[in-house]
């Protein structure tokens, strides 16, 4: 007798009516006989397994659903299990008609005849793929949760510590077992505790927090520096707890006081060396002034009333004075560069150009030189120290021009964050084996005789440049002319 | 008051420095105006010499006073400051010498009511030339309040 549906009678309309229902409830509802053979398969089992209910009526239920993983013979065992207790609940994995599993949470029960003996079973058979899936899924985020580095646990909204992970417990120091049900309270210090209570509110009320940098104590008493991410886990719109990510920044916050300090003794031992520079030049000064104002009185109160070698002499001994006076007005220049205060602000290079070249405009008339720009940036700076950087390059360009008149050119190019300004001429050019060496304080590369200077100029463009943070280079062939290049930060 | 040729003027010069003194008195020398220097080397000394104390008392009220910042014991502020905050000496122009070009020490003097402050300059052709301009702005273009009595 085979069954072909659940439809007993078409004329009992409450048997239909039932008959109905089951065929078309979301669960896989279906029925085998005491030998295990197929005699109710509804629509639901049509879609779950893929068989249509003509196609299986019938046949051996474990040949139908057996999925080779488990082993198709326990399905039977699951059976004789049924005989003996009368009904079976749990998961397992059917096969569907085209060999693919599906996961199914299964009641079954024995039916029994009016004698009590087993008769048949019915299943009504579940598929829970997406629950197991979401079961997969959380597996997977608590795995990632407790193997990751940092320290992560979930508050209630009343700051009940309701999770905790490896990480928590090594950087912490309490187990999972110790810290539950207590407050976040006691993972800080006695003079944090107010800060707990402020984030607490404020995460409740839905905001994040991130990288808040603070201290914790740890179970031993020993303080450790953390960095705090917190957000408020929202369910349906309400705030129901949150979730701390805490990461150990102690050895980060000690390397950056290590820094500090490094940085600290670095600008007080340059604030030395500059303060020595300035008083060694200033108090130089005074004597040098006495040498050279009485070599001049005696040379010009006793030029002629003495021989001429008085008169050589005395020459070479001013000429020698007044040099000595320069560097060491230049030193104080070079000195003066960094006890000056950094005061940055936009300035606009076409106005610094302009009073250059007006500064300059004797020398360039005198040399018949021309000097010319592109439009040029407005950057971040100090206006006066610029200014020196351009006077300084201009005329090192005038200074040093081969045959022809001196020709300058001012133009400006940008990089990123960077203004490059190139201040080129067409003059003598340099070597690029002294490329490194012009930037040296005094460093000369002509006689006395030949080209004036004391060789403090680029030193002075040097510095002036590295506390603007930017570079300063040349680019030149000895009778090729000379590129210089520097950087400024973009406004 | 203006200088006649033939009146003296009296110009008192603060500083310590020997040297300095004497080339005062060399650029001085060419000066048109018959002038009479002056000159005290320390702070207590120069006050002695403007309250007429002591030793000075047959000193003369300067038309001029030349100022070195850098003196032993009272330095040249606190001598300004004495000068500027006495009503009756404050009328005597002081002029600031000093080889300072430091902004503190320029804004400093000004803020202490300083008519005007002028850096040494280090060449002596300059020098000569800035004392001619002082001595000639102070003493012949300028109007100077009459003398009083002390």
């Amino acid at each position: 007798m085979v069954q072909t549906s659940i439809c007993f009678s078409q004329n009992d309309d409450r048997l239909s009516y039932q008959a109905y229902l089951l065929d078309h409830i979301n669960d896989a509802l279906i029925a085998c006989d005491n030998d295990l053979r197929l005699t109710a398969w509804n629509h639901a089992a049509e879609t779950t397994y893929g068989w249509e209910a003509g196609e299986v009526l019938g046949k051996p239920v474990d040949e139908v659903l057996a999925y080779p993983d488990p082993a198709p013979h326990d399905i039977r065992q699951m059976y004789d299990q049924l005989l003996a207790n009368g009904q079976f609940f749990g998961e397992m994995i059917h096969s569907r008609k085209d060999g693919t599993p599906v996961f199914i949470e299964s009641r079954t029960i024995a039916l029994k005849d009016a004698d009590g003996n087993c008769n048949g079973f019915v299943s009504v058979n579940r598929n829970i793929a997406e629950r197991i899936l979401a079961q997969q899924a959380q597996a997977q985020l608590a795995a990632i949760v407790q193997s990751s580095d940092d320290a992560i646990f979930g508050n209630s909204t009343e700051g009940l510590i309701t999770s905790w992970n490896k990480a928590a417990e090594r950087m912490y120091g309490y187990s999972e077992a110790e810290i539950l049900g207590l407050r976040s309270h006691v993972l800080a210090p006695p003079d944090r505790q107010e800060e707990v209570d402020r984030t607490l509110e404020k995460v409740n009320r839905g905001e994040s927090i991130e990288h808040f940098e603070t201290v914790r104590e740890r179970k031993d008493g020993r303080k450790i520096n953390v960095s705090l991410t917190i957000s408020p886990i929202v369910e349906e719109g309400r705030v129901t707890g949150s979730a701390v990510i805490a990461r150990d920044i102690t050895l980060q916050k000690l390397a950056e006081q290590k820094l500090l300090k490094t940085a600290e003794d670095l600008a007080r031992s340059n604030a030395e060396l500059e303060q020595f520079a300035y008083i060694a030049s200033h108090d130089l000064q005074e004597p040098l002034r006495m040498v050279t104002n009485y070599l001049q009185l005696i040379e010009r109160r006793y030029k002629n009333r003495l021989d001429a070698d008085a008169d050589d002499f005395i020459a070479f001994a001013v000429d020698g004075a007044a040099r000595m006076q320069h560097l060491i007005n230049d030193l104080l220049s070079y000195s003066r560069v960094g006890r000056r205060e950094s005061r940055f602000n936009p300035v606009d290079l076409n106005r610094v150009y302009t009073q250059v070249v007006s500064n300059l405009s004797v020398a360039i008339q005198e040399k018949k030189g021309e000097v010319t720009c592109d439009p040029l940036p407005t950057i971040l700076g100090d206006e006066l120290q610029l200014a020196q950087v351009f006077q300084n390059l201009i005329a090192n360009g005038l200074k040093f021009h081969a045959q022809d008149a001196p020709r300058v050119h001012v133009s400006a190019f940008r990089k990123g964050d960077y203004w490059t300004l190139v201040v080129k001429d067409h003059g003598i050019g340099i070597d690029p084996e002294h490329h490194e060496r012009i930037f040296g304080i005094f460093q000369r590369l002509h006689g006395v005789n030949e080209y004036p200077g004391t060789g403090i100029g680029l030193a002075i463009c040097k510095k002036i440049i590295e506390r603007h943070h930017g570079k300063i280079w040349v680019e030149s062939q000895p009778n090729d002319g000379a590129s210089f290049h520097f950087t400024l930060l973009a406004l | 008051m203006t200088i006649l040729s033939g009146t003296p003027v009296d110009i008192l010069l603060i500083e310590d420095n020997p040297g300095d003194v004497r080339l005062m008195r060399e650029a001085l020398k060419d000066y048109r105006v018959q002038n009479k220097l002056w000159v005290v080397s320390d702070g207590l000394k120069a006050m002695a010499f403007l309250h007429k104390e002591g030793e000075f008392c047959e000193a003369p009220r300067p038309d001029l006073i030349l100022l070195d910042l850098n003196l032993p014991r009272k330095d040249g502020r606190w001598v300004l400051q004495e000068i500027k905050n006495n009503e009756s000496l404050r009328k005597i122009p002081v002029v600031i010498l000093t080889t300072s070009s430091a902004e503190a020490d320029i804004l400093k003097a000004y803020e202490l009511h300083a008519n005007c402050y002028i850096t040494k300059p280090l060449d002596l052709e300059q020098f000569i030339n800035v004392v001619m301009s002082i001595e000639g702005f102070w003493l012949t273009i300028v109007k100077l309040p009459p003398k009083e009595e002390a």
